[in-house]
């Protein structure tokens, strides 16, 4: 039984082997044995030859109701309430998202942009200025968009105030920081922007100290005292950057005063922190700038020409076109309404810069190397903040804010000026290990 | 499975030269499924035109009637869009897979077509258990299209399926046994049995003509 099984597998193999020579032709008729060989060879005969297939108007027929069928089958739309939305385009449908989206992002920008500190959305308010300064490309936009900042700060301590609510020193705070970093983004800006957003300082700082001041009157005892600092720091800010304005036409722009250090080269500007602690230096600052003044006219004064000219061409701004001639008047007469001790010093130099009208040599470069006498200069002009801050205790921290993030810059230049010697040591290195060499090889030999 | 009957010297690959393998390769045939099954016209398309001749050729070799053949054809195809969310890749050859699937529809659409019709057994001939005697066997074989498919007519629907997709659509043993879930010795048993009673049905026939004209003469 076993045995017949046996034999008909290995029947079935070997059939299976002559049909698989069969299909690829390998296989000879002559060694055809049994009669299914023979059979199979016809099979495989007839299937080599053409073969029956469809027929044309089947195959069209039964293409098109295959493909009905799918489209039957495939997942009808559901009967939504937005099913109308399948009908309006992708694009389309993508714009109005975007359009919504744009819409309510407006809408709470907007409605933060009128809330004051305490409400739910001020925070927001502050993310947006964030954003805002964020979006700003240059020095000359983030200034204004910090003194924009500014008057926020003090319309909300305004609308606080006459709300009856009680004002938080730290709101102060913001302002100052805020008019602050408006100079320090000034100190980044050059030539007739650098003026005219000085003389836009100037007037903010004026109109905001007359501001505190009548809010300093109404205010209770406690706080009258932060209101003043401020007034006093505002009225500090307007003479510099009025003495500043002043100056800067005429003035090669990395030559300004206290602010030219600043446009002169980034780490220039760190020295300004080092001078609160020297506030005492004024005589010896003041002398310094004039005559650097008149170094910088004898060797290249060319830019007071031009700069008048400019001062001519822009008549939006007829106020500050006649200062540029006479600008200490204008600004200490705006600014200085009970100090004008202070302005007319810083006015000095600013006269002293006019008559030197040399217009021959215009090397902008060799400021560089006068970048020395700028940062000498910076302590004096900026020490009169300094004046008017040392009274209030609260300010110096606002101030050296600015001082701890600009020194960094300092901190970097050092590694640049120490690359060098690096650069030197490694010829050294490379020289050790031949001479080490040598004295090996010798005691060998 | 091991293959540990099979004895070929030809020692034949999985896939034969005209196969669906060359046509249909295994990538193609697994993204050809998904698609398929999210009902893609293309897809459903494509699926037809590479089976349609093949499912044609399988159903008409053993009804002999083209224009039923060809609906039964279309049948499948349409009952494969029915049932192609039930269908699951079976092992590591979706294009065998995808192959077994459609020639199982075809199968069934024949088995239902049969039993519609009534005029025709599904099993048409017992098994036979001896072999033929083919010590005897000396007629000259010639067959045509239609001996053929009256031969086969006498086979089991089995054996039927198991000599086309052999001859006609070239699968060896091995990839028929996995589309028709058997093992391989079932294939390569059912595969002689079936060319056996053929054989017999036509000497048979040839001796019953040469009696005819012997008689004549």
């Amino acid at each position: 039984m076993m045995d017949n099984r046996d034999q008909a597998r290995a029947q079935d193999d070997e059939l299976d082997a002559r049909i698989e020579q069969l299909l690829r032709g390998k296989s000879d008729a002559a060694e055809d044995k049994a009669a299914e060989e023979r059979v199979a060879r016809e099979f495989a005969r007839l299937a080599a030859e053409e073969s029956p297939r469809l027929s044309t108007a089947a195959r069209t027929q039964g293409l098109n109701a295959l493909r009905a069928q799918a489209a039957r089958k495939r997942p009808a739309p559901r009967p939504n309430p937005l099913a109308f939305l399948a009908r309006v385009p992708r694009w389309a449908q993508m714009v109005a998202v975007v359009i919504v989206v744009v819409v309510i992002a407006n809408g709470v920008t907007s409605a933060a942009a009128d809330s004051l500190p305490g409400s739910l959305l001020y925070p927001f308010k502050r993310i947006t200025e964030g954003g805002q300064l964020f979006l700003q490309n240059t020095n000359g936009q983030r200034a204004k968009l910090w003194m924009n900042l500014a008057n926020t700060r003090l319309d909300e301590i305004q609308r606080l105030l006459a709300n009856g609510t009680r004002v938080d020193p730290t709101m102060l705070d913001a302002v100052d920081e805020s008019i602050l970093r408006a100079l320090s983004e000034i100190a980044g800006t050059r030539g007739d922007e650098r003026v005219e957003l000085l003389k836009q300082l100037t007037q903010l700082a004026v109109r905001q100290q007359k501001i505190v001041d009548t809010l300093a009157q109404s205010a209770s005892p406690e706080q009258r005292a932060r209101f003043e600092q401020t007034a006093k720091f505002l009225q500090g800010v307007a003479n510099y950057a009025s003495s500043d304005a002043a100056a800067g036409p005429e003035l090669d722009p990395s030559k300004i005063l206290t602010p030219g250090a600043f446009p002169g080269a980034s780490p220039s500007f760190t020295p300004t922190p080092t001078p609160t602690p020297t506030p005492t230096p004024t005589p010896s600052a003041t002398p310094n700038p004039s005559p650097t003044d008149a170094n910088a006219h004898e060797t290249f004064a060319s830019p007071t020409p031009p700069a008048s000219n400019d001062d001519g061409t822009p008549s939006e701004t007829p106020r500050v076109v006649n200062p540029s001639a006479t600008p200490p008047p204008n600004a200490t007469a705006t600014s200085d309404d009970t100090r004008q001790p202070e302005p007319t010093e810083t006015r000095a130099p600013t006269e002293t810069r006019e008559p030197t009208e040399t217009r021959e040599p215009t090397e902008t470069r060799q400021p560089t190397e006068t970048r020395e006498p700028t940062e000498t200069r910076q302590p004096t002009e900026t020490r009169e903040p300094t004046e008017t801050r040392e009274p209030t205790e609260t300010r110096q921290p606002t101030k050296t804010k600015e001082p701890t993030e600009l020194p960094q810059p300092t901190e970097t230049r050092e590694p640049t000026e120490t690359k060098e010697p690096t650069e030197t040591k490694q010829p050294t290195k490379t020289k050790q290990p031949t001479a080490t060499h040598e004295p090996e090889e010798t005691p060998h030999h | 499975m091991k293959n540990v009957f099979t004895s070929s010297p030809a020692a034949a690959p999985d896939v034969l030269d005209d196969s669906l393998h060359n046509l249909l390769a295994q990538d193609e045939a697994r993204e050809l499924i998904r698609r398929a099954q999210a009902y893609d016209e293309r897809a459903l398309t494509r699926i037809y035109n590479l089976f349609a001749d093949r499912v044609f050729r399988f159903i008409y070799y053993r009804i002999q009637d083209r224009p039923r053949a060809e609906d039964l054809t279309n049948e499948v195809f349409l009952r494969l869009l029915e049932n192609m969310d039930r269908f699951h890749l079976r092992g590591a050859d979706a294009t065998l897979s995808l192959t077994g699937w459609i020639f199982t529809i075809a199968r069934n659409i024949l088995i239902d077509d049969y039993r519609r019709q009534k005029t025709r057994a599904v099993e048409p001939l017992p098994e036979m258990e001896e072999e033929v005697a083919d010590t005897n066997f000396d007629f000259e074989l010639h067959l045509t299209r239609a001996d053929l498919q009256t031969a086969l007519a006498k086979l089991t629907e089995e054996q039927q399926t198991v000599l086309l997709l052999r001859f006609e659509e070239g699968f060896t043993s091995a990839q028929i046994a996995k589309m028709m879930g058997k093992t391989e010795m079932a294939i390569k048993a059912l595969q002689r049995r079936g060319l056996a009673t053929m054989a017999r049905f036509m000497s048979g026939k040839n001796l019953a003509n040469r009696l005819e004209t012997t008689d004549d003469g």
